[in-house]
């Protein structure tokens, strides 16, 4: 490598060590894992760990630093499941001791195909609008038991518990999500009025008004010193993300460089590997919902199977009429080459349909992430303002609102089927049931009528 | 949570005696474990987040309340370099500047109610006019001009000069009397409104104070209040004071170095402001008071400044995410590390499986759009199926074919999803981790629940509302969502538990009434049971 490649590499790994400033990382690291020494292994399970962590959110959080074991397992885990397919890596021994050149080349792997860096940078960014995420992805919480924890019921008998109080806990549920709602609404009302109040104080044009975090800058300056320092070595780690790009590509060629490294390694060693078949199979010992996977896969299997069942039913059903129709049509139609001609297009058009609705929804953008509130006045002239091409992506209020009325019917549907599923078992329990008979409650159609029919008499 | 069982705690000993009766409904020790551990972490999930909001709210609560100001760190710094030709006036001098205003005080007084019959005949328009041809030429008129120009609307230009032309002689004694004064810039730009509405005034004033309202505002003031609109009393302060002028249009100038924008968008917001009256009491009011430090945000807000240092750090990292945004863009095309990333995978071992864990949700997630799709077509279809006698032959093949292109569709998930079965098992047998068997939630569904699998956009997105009802309505909505996700998980784990305690023979009527409740009704409304057994 010539002088020249070697500066701008080192240059390039400097500044993808300034990206990644949180986190400690040491460039030497880098020139140390190439050659597999092994001092550099505990650091880049480190580094591996911490960037996992921070990218991968919440749940990790009660993840124990200190014990490198732990680490090595985590950092194992999250691999299996984005796919990396070297078994070197899985079988690294747990006390952290070597294979710093294997983590070096997963690490860059993860860089490039999970697009760490711009993950690392979106997750702690310094938000000082007013935001509010629109997307319903976190909402999707698995019910999980905890399994540890002994809850103790107060209505308990010799370790049975009243049903009353799980109603009660449930209305107690119930409550409070109604109380969090009336809170949600104050909060609204303050945020449009800080929001009206403080119009035109914005040095951007787009936003024009300040947001909570900048009022109370404004309120508490002693707080501006902390967010301008934030806001500043943010900047520096931006600087290093755009000084990264313009070199990377003499990191990749360089990687390419290890990676022969390695190879060349592995042949001269063939002989000696001894890599069991059994140790193989088994390479991670952690829990990604496979069984919770696997059992989506078996209830999507059968409703699927259900459904084509159907529609087989009702094609054939209908291709049956619609060969009679045809038949008959035949002796009416004066234009036989008219007809093929009609026919064609129809088919046409069918099968352009069927293939836009349902082999580019993996291009189907739903709406994610977080957006900053921002109050623009009908009367101001709503998207006039915003400067398109500066690549800030605006929605309307109007937009979100109507793709989570959707969300709503979709999942008040699929609550209604279960609760009418449950209904109809119950039912049947019912009219087995001696000497009680159950008057089930009016559905609420039913109350909407007698409401309405009482109100036309008074 | 701890206080939730608190409460629950408080509410069993009440219950006690109820419990005694006869007909008990108990769940079994287990099945009540799962499901009150379901409830309560559900309860506590709720709670946090109020938790959360709530503190959040405490923030916006005290930004609406009043405010103290204290002085912002480099406007203070703006204002002491402003501030070079003034050696601070001694406590001595201010008070003999004080005597001598309560003496022009007087004068004005004096001078005022003889205007006040005669403003009162003159039209608006002439008093402009009047103010455009008389106006003076004082030692700040140039930054003055400047200062309205940029910043002002021409209704508040208006009221300026008419204050200006009605007291054209006076102008200059009076800045170099109220000069040492009006140098202190703490005192001056933080002076702010209490919070007592101001009456429109009558010709009582106090005698500091005087001097500094010009005649015609008090006028207008005393006259009616539908004037008051007219007269922008916002920048009556800061107008009229020379120096203070001074430093506020040095102050704009910085601004305007760093980016022209704000000064050009508050045209529109000081026009509308919605406390001009109240600012224009204010005005009045402040100069008969002494200054109070309490700030509001509903009447002062539009006159609030970002710090230099903020706007200065904030503009450079909008820019910076701008940058960076577009070098995401344009990463598909040019992938620099492409070649590596195809010759490491070319060496990955054959034992791995096809997909990732993290490919097989996804695909398993879009199946399950792809089925919620179809089956949605499917209801369509049979909706209109009633009718179809009325169609014309060719809606009728158009459906037909629709139909079989449905059921192509199905067809391919079902193989589809007979490979990411496959895969979904060789998973199984690699990774052999199991929720049930490990401890910690560290290994147990890293990504079960994480908040957002979409990569960041790298920007900044906005979100524009129109109306607090929209923004309600979101919420609402929201919540809403959050709610049924909950309930769904909540309704499939009750059912798999509750259902097979009614299996057997001798449950109460009480448990099934409790458990219809819960399973139909969402814990809403209850079913009616009646005893038949009495019956002959």
């Amino acid at each position: 490598m010539s002088r020249a490649t070697n500066g701008r590499l080192k240059e390039a790994i400097a500044a993808l060590c300034r990206v990644l400033s949180g986190l400690g990382v040491n460039p030497e690291t880098f020139r140390q894992a190439k050659f597999n020494r092994p001092e550099a292994t505990a650091e880049f399970w480190k580094l591996l760990c911490c960037l996992l962590k921070e990218v991968c959110g919440a749940r990790t959080r009660d993840l124990n630093d200190e014990n490198i074991d732990a680490q090595i397992r985590f950092v194992k885990s999250i691999l299996w499941y984005y796919g990396y397919g070297n078994l070197d890596f899985y079988c690294l021994p747990y006390d952290g001791s070597q294979g710093s050149r294997e983590l070096l080349l997963v690490f860059s792997w993860l860089l490039h195909t999970q697009h760490m860096l711009e993950k690392l940078l979106e997750v702690n960014k310094i938000r000082v609008g007013d935001e509010i995420s629109v997307c319903t992805c976190d909402a999707i919480k698995t019910v999980r038991c905890k399994s540890n924890e002994e809850i103790a019921s107060p209505f308990s008998q010799q370790g049975k518990t009243d049903i009353r109080y799980l109603q009660w806990l449930n209305g107690k549920l119930r409550f409070c999500w109604r109380t969090l709602h009336t809170v949600q609404l104050e909060e609204i009302a303050l945020l449009h009025k800080i929001h009206l109040y403080t119009r035109g104080c914005h040095i951007d044009p787009n936003i024009n008004h300040l947001s909570v975090t900048e009022t109370d800058l404004l309120k508490q300056p002693e707080n501006c010193n902390k967010l301008v320092k934030l806001l500043e070595s943010e900047n520096s780690r931006l600087k290093a993300y755009l000084e990264w790009k313009r070199l990377e590509s003499v990191y990749w060629q360089w990687m390419e460089s290890v990676l022969d490294c390695k190879l060349e390694e592995a042949r001269s060693l063939q002989p000696q590997d001894s890599r069991n078949e059994n140790n193989t199979l088994q390479i991670a010992g952690f829990c990604h919902g496979n069984i919770h996977t696997i059992g989506e896969v078996e209830k999507l299997n059968s409703s699927l199977v259900t459904l084509h069942d159907e529609l087989q039913e009702i094609v054939s059903c209908r291709k049956l009429l619609w060969d009679e129709k045809v038949k008959a049509k035949e002796k009416e139609v004066p234009n036989m080459r008219d007809f093929c001609g009609t026919i064609m297009k129809i088919e046409q058009e069918v099968k352009k349909k069927t293939d836009l609705k349902y082999h580019c929804t993996h291009n189907k953008t739903e709406m994610h992430g977080s957006y900053r509130l921002v109050f623009k006045d009908v009367k101001a002239g709503f998207t006039r303002s915003v400067n398109r091409e500066s690549g800030i992506h605006v929605i309307k209020a109007t937009e979100v609102i109507s793709e989570l009325q959707r969300k709503e019917v979709k999942l008040e549907k699929e609550l209604k089927k279960l609760q009418e599923e449950c209904r109809k078992k119950l039912d049947g329990i019912a009219e087995s049931m001696d000497g009680v008979i159950c008057i089930p409650p009016p559905t609420k159609k039913q109350i909407h009528i007698e409401k309405r029919g009482k109100g036309d008499l008074t | 949570m701890d206080r939730g069982r608190g409460k629950a705690g408080r509410g069993a000993q009440s219950l006690t005696p109820f419990l005694s009766c006869s007909y008990l409904a108990m769940l079994p020790t287990d099945c009540a474990h799962r499901l009150l551990s379901i409830l309560n972490w559900a309860q506590e999930d709720c709670t946090e987040q109020k938790k959360q909001l709530e503190e959040h709210l405490s923030i916006s609560r005290a930004l609406i309340g009043e405010w103290t100001i204290n002085m912002l760190e480099d406007q203070k710094q703006e204002a002491s370099n402003e501030n070079e030709h003034g050696d601070e006036p001694s406590p001595e001098e201010c008070q003999d500047l004080e005597l001598l205003n309560k003496a022009l005080a007087k004068a004005l007084k004096i001078r005022e109610s003889i205007l006040a019959t005669g403003s009162k005949v003159q039209g608006d328009a002439k008093g402009v006019e009047k103010g455009a041809d008389k106006k003076p030429a004082p030692m700040s008129s140039a930054v003055h001009q400047k200062f309205t120009c940029k910043e002002r609307t021409p209704k508040s230009i208006k009221a300026t000069l008419r204050s200006k032309a009605l007291e054209p002689i006076k102008n200059n004694s009076r800045y170099l009397l109220k000069a040492p004064y009006r140098t202190d810039p703490e005192r001056k730009r933080i002076r702010v409104v209490s919070a007592i509405k101001l009456q429109p005034r009558g010709s009582k004033s106090t005698g500091k104070g005087a001097v500094k309202t010009s005649a015609p505002h008090k006028i207008k003031v005393s006259n009616s209040a539908d004037e008051l609109d007219l007269v922008q009393g916002y920048n009556g302060p800061e107008v009229m004071d020379s120096p203070f002028v001074e430093s506020v249009g040095e102050d704009s100038e910085e601004t305007k170095e760093l980016l022209s924008g704000p000064e050009r968008n508050l045209d529109c917001p000081a026009k509308e402001g919605m406390a001009e009256s109240e600012m224009t009491q204010r005005n009045s009011k402040e100069n008969a008071l002494p200054p109070p430090n309490i700030f509001t945000l509903k009447e002062q807000g539009v006159t609030l400044r970002l710090p230099v240092s903020y706007r200065t750090a904030y503009l450079k990292n909008a820019r910076l995410w701008e940058k960076s945004y577009l070098h995401q863009k344009n990463r598909a095309e040019s992938a620099p590390g492409m070649q590596f990333i195809q010759r490491i995978q070319e060496n990955f071992d054959s034992v791995m499986p096809a997909l990732s864990p993290a490919m097989l949700k996804e695909e398993v997630t879009y199946l399950t759009n792809t089925y919620t799709l179809i089956n949605q077509e499917l209801e369509a279809e049979q909706f209109v199926e009633e009718d179809t006698d009325f169609l014309s032959w060719e809606d009728e093949y158009s459906r037909l074919l629709t139909l079989e292109g449905l059921q192509n569709v199905a067809s391919d998930c079902l193989c589809k999803l007979q490979e990411l079965r496959e895969v979904a098992e060789r998973h199984m047998k690699m990774d052999y981790g199991d929720c049930s068997k490990i401890s910690t939630h560290a290994d147990c569904a890293v990504f079960g629940d994480q908040k957002c699998r979409v990569v960041g956009s790298m920007t900044s997105p906005l979100l524009f509302y129109s109306s607090v009802q929209e923004l309600k309505e979101i919420a609402a909505l929201k919540l809403r969502v959050q709610v049924l996700h909950q309930q769904l998980a909540l309704q499939t784990v009750l059912a798999s538990e509750l259902l097979p305690l009614l299996d057997s023979k001798y449950y109460q009527p009480l448990l099934y009434r409790a458990i219809y409740t819960l399973l139909c009704e969402a814990g809403e409304q209850f079913p009616v049971l009646i005893r038949d057994d009495l019956s002959d």
